[in-house]
């Protein structure tokens, strides 16, 4: 087939790194949103300083007063994982679109994953995230997760208000940032209780962040959780990938490692 | 209440909550007789993980007679189903199965489908087979080539099957796939299952 992309009407053409990057300032605003996610997709790093300006884009907004290019900027940003980007995303924190917050939260958690001086970087952003958390509506989740991963000692306080929440979901975030910030065992038990929980969404909410926090005296737990095979084998793999040692031969396979891999075992 | 195959397919029927669905289908898997067994394949696709459990272990103790009818029954459409009925025949380890297997290893769209085919290949009862060698040597080429398989979890299945395979058979060939594997192999975890699987054997010194 030598068509040329041309002759296919309105489908997209094949996007190359050049061509995405000028798209951001196309006329046509949805090529702008469709060219900022597949920058982040592609992992196209020469793009930060151009998601930088699409991320205080003023002319793509919804009915309701939504930026989506900025959602989707703050997403691809996450993925580059470059701390250049810090800074402009601490300051849309304050942006007054919900859905922009949320994206901006998960990317300084992303950014704060990819490397230590992302990790570094990040840790400006434990005080306006805590600010965040004391004020309505506001992107809970994605925050305590947030707070969790920069390890925020500094807000165990006001992340705990949060383990009481009636919102399974925010009590889950609450227990994983709890446990990541002390590593105290009572907090994971409590996503441990919650792969019983008789809600099913909830019960895959708890074994993700068992999965994320690496607890070990879960995995039990886990392979008898009553969700889908593959949620449990996924859960159960990064327990086992943050056990094992960076280097690549002759793992020390300790009993509870090789007790995890027989689980995993079983559920394939 | 009546225990009888009719009356259980009734209370199947007419449950009207997934209470009344399990205990009808744990009674159903108790009664342990192969006129049951199309019943119990077909509650392997109710979208109920737990009744599709208790249906899938039924038919794992009814064990070889069960094999034709999950065969003929193979639900194409609905991946859940076909997973459950995959992992029965692995657990039966029927090798009239090896030719669905075989396939469902390779080309099933669903993961979680191959998974459980990889796995089932190395679990196979060998001496009902007609031709054992033939068989095991169809196996061994289709794991040797899914060691390649770009999904982590395809190859994880690939391990745990070869080192079934090792445990029961005198051929040196499963031991030396997981050698190369060892040696190619860039995920840790799987990784780590490989060295698992060979340390009652000699691991090589890595250069």
């Amino acid at each position: 087939m030598a068509e040329s992309p041309q002759d296919q009407g309105a489908q997209p053409v094949a996007l190359t790194a050049e061509r995405a990057i000028a798209q951001l300032t196309d006329s046509d605003l949805s090529l702008r949103y469709y060219a900022a996610w597949w920058l982040g997709k592609m992992r196209v790093q020469e793009a930060v300083e151009p998601l930088l300006d699409s991320l205080s884009d003023t002319s793509d907004r919804t009915e309701l007063g939504g930026y989506p290019l900025r959602r989707n900027a703050a997403r691809a940003l996450g993925k580059l994982g470059n701390p250049v980007a810090m800074g402009p995303l601490i300051r849309s924190l304050q942006c007054e679109d919900y859905y922009v917050r949320e994206a901006v939260a998960q990317a300084i958690e992303e950014i704060a994953i990819a490397s230590a001086a992302g990790f570094a970087a990040a840790q400006r952003a434990v005080a306006p995230l805590a600010e965040l958390l004391t004020m309505p509506q506001q992107p809970y989740e994605a925050i305590l997760e947030t707070l969790g991963r920069l390890r925020a000692e500094s807000c165990q306080e006001l992340i705990a208000t949060f383990l009481n929440h009636p919102q399974g979901r925010l009590h889950y975030a609450a227990a994983r940032a709890m446990y990541s910030i002390t590593q105290d065992p009572a907090y994971a038990e409590h996503l441990v209780a919650g792969l019983s929980h008789p809600d099913v969404n909830l019960r895959r909410t708890a074994l993700n962040d068992l999965g994320e926090i690496a607890y070990l005296p879960a995995v039990a737990a886990i392979a008898q959780c009553q969700t889908e095979s593959s949620f449990r084998l996924f859960a159960l793999k990064k327990i086992l990938d943050a056990h094992l040692p960076q280097s690549r031969f002759d793992f020390e396979l300790t009993e509870p490692l090789q007790q995890l891999m027989l689980y995993m075992d079983e559920l394939l | 209440m009546n225990d009888s195959l009719s009356h259980l397919r009734m209370a199947i029927a007419q449950a009207g909550t997934p209470h009344d669905l399990i205990t009808a289908v744990q009674r159903l898997a108790q009664l342990g007789t192969a006129a049951a067994i199309p019943d119990l394949i077909a509650v392997l696709g109710y979208n109920n993980p737990t009744a599709a459990v208790i249906a899938m272990e039924g038919l794992v103790a009814l064990g070889q007679g069960a094999v034709p009818q999950l065969i003929k029954l193979m639900d194409d459409y609905n991946y859940g189903a076909r997973a459950y009925s995959v992992r029965a025949l692995a657990a039966i380890g029927d090798p009239r199965a090896l030719a669905l297997l075989l396939t469902a290893a390779q080309q099933d769209f669903a993961p979680s489908v191959r998974r459980a085919a990889i796995r089932g290949l190395g679990s196979l009862q060998w001496h009902w087979a007609d031709d054992p060698e033939g068989d095991r040597q169809q196996v061994i080429a289709v794991l040797g080539r899914l060691l390649d398989d770009s999904d982590w979890s395809m190859r994880y299945a690939v391990v745990v099957a070869l080192d079934h395979l090792q445990r029961e058979t005198s051929a040196a060939a499963p031991t030396a796939l997981l050698h190369q594997a060892y040696h190619k192999e860039g995920d840790r975890a799987v990784l780590a299952r490989i060295q698992k699987a060979l340390q009652p054997h000699a691991l090589p010194i890595p250069a």
